[in-house]
């Protein structure tokens, strides 16, 4: 056996270990869970979950105490709103407090009596909004909605009165509104939440998978698993390079199929954004998967069962998650933390793949993640390979 | 053997101890984990409110007013401006190269045109990728420029002789008063940190049950440990349990000293019920380890899918998007999570200090998945008797 393998060279060495490690995935029920069975799943069950991308017809409460033609116009239009709908007109806001903790509504608007009065004679009046804040999402669109309501009808009262003073409608218009701040929101006009989260989290379920897949498969040196080597001990040393490549080839593999259903399948049933040139989506991600599998062989060798994988690295998931910046924004994370968080390759790819995808830039505005990627890359080959030839060396003089 | 015997259940304590003492990968679960997984959560956390947002202006008017807009950006407390840049292009290429987040268009002639009296456009542009910042930013780009140009408004309808009363009135005919209730900092940290700190929680609680009862199985040892337990397989759990549920309870009051004494969050409704709830739902993650382990008989497989059972529930916890925004099967998903109706009960006694019998059918629910979970109690037992089942990898 070791005959055969003694004449190979590095080349067919390297195939030799490809086909071994692809083997050693394909019979193994754990791994393949996770490297295929977590990635095809997850993608499809998150998405579900985030199909309708954006919330629409929140149920709400509005308390008129004015029943005049002005107080339900200002009601009709937080119902057009897309955003949310009014489902109770309770008669007195003890009502709607009731209604409000027993979940039926989740916000309450207030119009006082007078309401027409003031507004028909000039007098500032109020009106009061009572949101529910414990649910982000929730508050933000009560608040947006009855804003824009709130502004669209004081538009409309105050080019009345203009009007009334003699200026033309066009006059008006300007008049109550001296400088005009369009907003443009680029890239996702929707804000659709799926759009938003989905593709980055892509990324961060085959990067973890990667991590955690690796490991299970067995560290190279666990004491529970026989050597991965083909060679006798003293000839070691030449295969640790075809090894590590041979590994990172059956990876590399089982990483091309998995883009191609997370990042062109799935981006295409569910619609996601995709701007983006394919080819520079995959030149972004080939450094990715190098860094990511790399840093997986690496920390495999840690661990002395094989099972150790999940114990010591699904916990970080939802971490690195939250480091690329997707669910909660860079700038509110301390700086020490930040810079920690660039031991994941993920932290560095994701927002650089976002701008591809969804904002669809050139490869030349994201060379600087893509130098990261490939120095992280370098940095855990090199330090992987070291700790092999220590080891070998180790072992040869034992 | 020794003449009066220890309970069954002290030497299960005993016996459980002992393999904790010489397994990295048990004091990892126990100890390491929770404690690096929650602080780094809480750090990630910590700062609360999101600040500073970078900006870019475009200044093509180079005027008092423009110098005003720039001011005004710059005081207000989410964004900041960063690059003044004199063509759309460069601002274009920085939002692309991710330096600022939006850029505002200050036109040439702008003041001009605002003082005569002409139309006057402010555009701004928003980077929608990130929907979270993008929220952030429009709301208080719109309502420093809103302020802005209400100023202007102001200042010329007094130049027509109004007082500042009659002025005020026309600039904004109906004031909105804001009651926020239940969270009044609007702080969206406290409701991600405190869901998420205890998805690490449960998390370590599910996979250090399934560890330690699927190890039985794999090293074999499943005879000795009912030898120890007087073959009760009920006392053999329980006492393998025990020392868990102590150590993770202790990192529950870890989280709780965390959220509401360095964080601050309210805590409106009974921190009892917020107790007794996280003390049930640590020994149901603990119980449904027997599930988990039961269907499967293979540790490393028992372990990979309660890894992605924890972490669909985050997604179906309504954390990120509430449960109503969902799908009808989502929703009906989102059930099969203990997690889910903790949420439920953390989010209403802590910031909307519901009644506190208002958590009992959740508290209900949980405990379903209890009574599942301890019917599996038998068929671990045959496992841990049939060498059969044993040394499955």
């Amino acid at each position: 056996m070791n005959e055969k393998y003694n004449k190979m060279n590095g080349w067919e060495l390297m195939a030799a270990h490809i086909k071994k490690e692809l083997k050693a995935i394909f019979s193994d029920g754990g791994a393949m869970l996770i490297l295929i069975g977590a990635m095809l799943i997850y993608p499809i069950i998150y998405s579900i979950g985030y199909f309708n991308e954006t919330m629409t017809e929140l149920s709400v409460g509005v308390v008129d105490l004015d029943h005049t033609e002005a107080s339900r116009k200002y009601t009709g239009m937080i119902d057009a709103s897309a955003e949310l709908q009014v489902t109770y007109q309770p008669a007195d806001l003890s009502q709607a407090e009731n209604l409000f903790m027993s979940d039926e509504i989740s916000g309450v608007v207030l119009i006082p009596k007078g309401f027409q009065k003031d507004v028909l004679s000039g007098k500032q009046t109020n009106v009061a909004l009572y949101a529910d804040a414990s649910y982000f999402l929730k508050y933000k669109n009560q608040f947006t909605v009855l804003a824009t309501v709130n502004a669209y009808f004081s538009g409309g009262v105050s080019v009345l009165r203009y009007m009334a003073e003699g200026k033309s409608f066009e006059q008006a218009k300007i008049y109550s509104n001296p400088i005009d701040v369009q907003t443009h929101v680029l890239y996702n006009p929707a804000g659709a939440y799926g759009s938003f989260i989905m593709p980055g989290l892509i990324l961060v379920i085959i990067q973890q998978t990667l991590l955690i897949g690796i490991g299970l498969l067995g560290g190279s040196f666990s004491e529970s698993k026989a050597s991965p080597f083909l060679l006798p001990k003293q000839n070691r040393r030449r295969e640790i390079i075809p090894y590590l490549f041979g590994k990172t080839g059956a990876y590399v593999i089982i990483s091309l199929l998995n883009i191609g259903y997370g990042v062109v399948l799935v981006h295409h049933w569910f619609s996601y954004p995709d701007k983006a040139n394919m080819m520079d989506v995959l030149m972004l991600l080939f450094p990715f998967l190098l860094a990511v599998i790399f840093l997986g062989i690496g920390l495999s060798t840690l661990f002395k069962h094989r099972e150790s994988a999940i114990v010591f690295m699904v916990f970080l998931s939802p971490i690195a998650l939250f480091l690329t910046g997707m669910s909660w924004p860079v700038s509110a994370i301390p700086d020490w933390l930040v810079t920690l968080s660039k031991i994941m390759p993920s932290t560095t790819v994701v927002p650089a793949y976002l701008r591809l995808r969804t904002m669809g830039v050139g490869l030349a505005e994201v060379k600087t993640e893509l130098f990261t990627l490939y120095l992280q890359a370098g940095i855990y080959a090199v330090l992987t390979t070291a700790y092999f030839f220590l080891r070998v060396r180790k072992a040869r003089l034992k | 053997m020794k003449e009066e015997r220890k309970h069954p259940l002290l030497s299960v304590i005993d016996r459980e101890a002992e393999r904790i003492k010489h397994n990295p990968a048990y004091r990892f679960l126990l100890f390491g984990g929770p404690l690096i997984g929650i602080l780094l959560l809480f750090f990630i956390f910590r700062q609360g409110a999101v600040k500073e947002l970078p900006l870019a202006v475009v200044d093509q008017d180079h005027s008092s007013l423009s110098v005003k807009i720039i001011n005004a950006l710059n005081s207000s407390p989410d964004v900041e401006v960063v690059f003044k840049v004199p063509d759309l292009f460069l601002a274009k290429e920085m939002l692309e190269k991710g330096q600022v987040d939006a850029v505002v268009f200050i036109p040439e002639n702008l003041e001009k045109s605002v003082f005569k009296g002409t139309k006057a456009e402010l555009p701004v542009y928003v980077n929608g990728t990130n929907v979270l910042v993008s929220g952030l930013i429009q709301r208080s780009v719109l309502t420093t420029l809103r302020t802005v140009s209400g100023g202007i408004q102001l200042k010329k309808l007094m130049l027509t002789g109004k007082n500042k009363q009659e002025a005020m009135t026309r600039v904004l005919p109906i004031n909105i008063q804001k009651h926020v209730l239940f969270n009044p900092y609007t702080n969206y940290s406290y409701f991600l940190n405190s869901a998420m700190l205890y998805v690490m929680l449960y998390l370590f609680v599910l996979l250090s049950s399934i560890y330690t009862l699927g190890n039985e199985l794999k090293r074999g040892t499943g005879h000795s440990l009912l030898e120890t337990s007087n073959n009760s397989v009920r006392l053999a759990v329980a006492g393998k349990m025990f020392s868990y549920t102590i150590i993770f309870s202790g990192f529950a009051m870890l989280i709780n000293f965390l959220l509401y004494k360095m964080e601050g969050m309210p805590l409106n409704g009974s921190y009892w019920v917020i107790f007794v709830g996280q003390f049930i739902t640590i020994i149901t993650y603990q119980l449904m380890g027997l599930i988990f382990v039961g269907v499967t008989i293979n540790l490393r497989l028992a372990l990979s899918l309660a890894s992605a059972y924890s972490m669909m529930g985050i997604t179906f916890s309504g954390l990120t998007l509430p449960l109503e925004a969902m799908p009808k099967i989502a929703q009906w998903f989102a059930a099969l999570f203990p997690f889910t109706w903790w949420e439920k009960i953390m989010i209403s006694q802590s910031l909307r200090g519901a009644p506190v019998k208002d958590a009992l059918p959740y508290i209900c629910y949980i405990l379903i998945f209890q009574l599942v979970a301890l019917a599996f109690l038998k068929v671990y037992k045959r496992y841990l008797e049939n060498p059969k089942y044993w040394g499955k990898k």
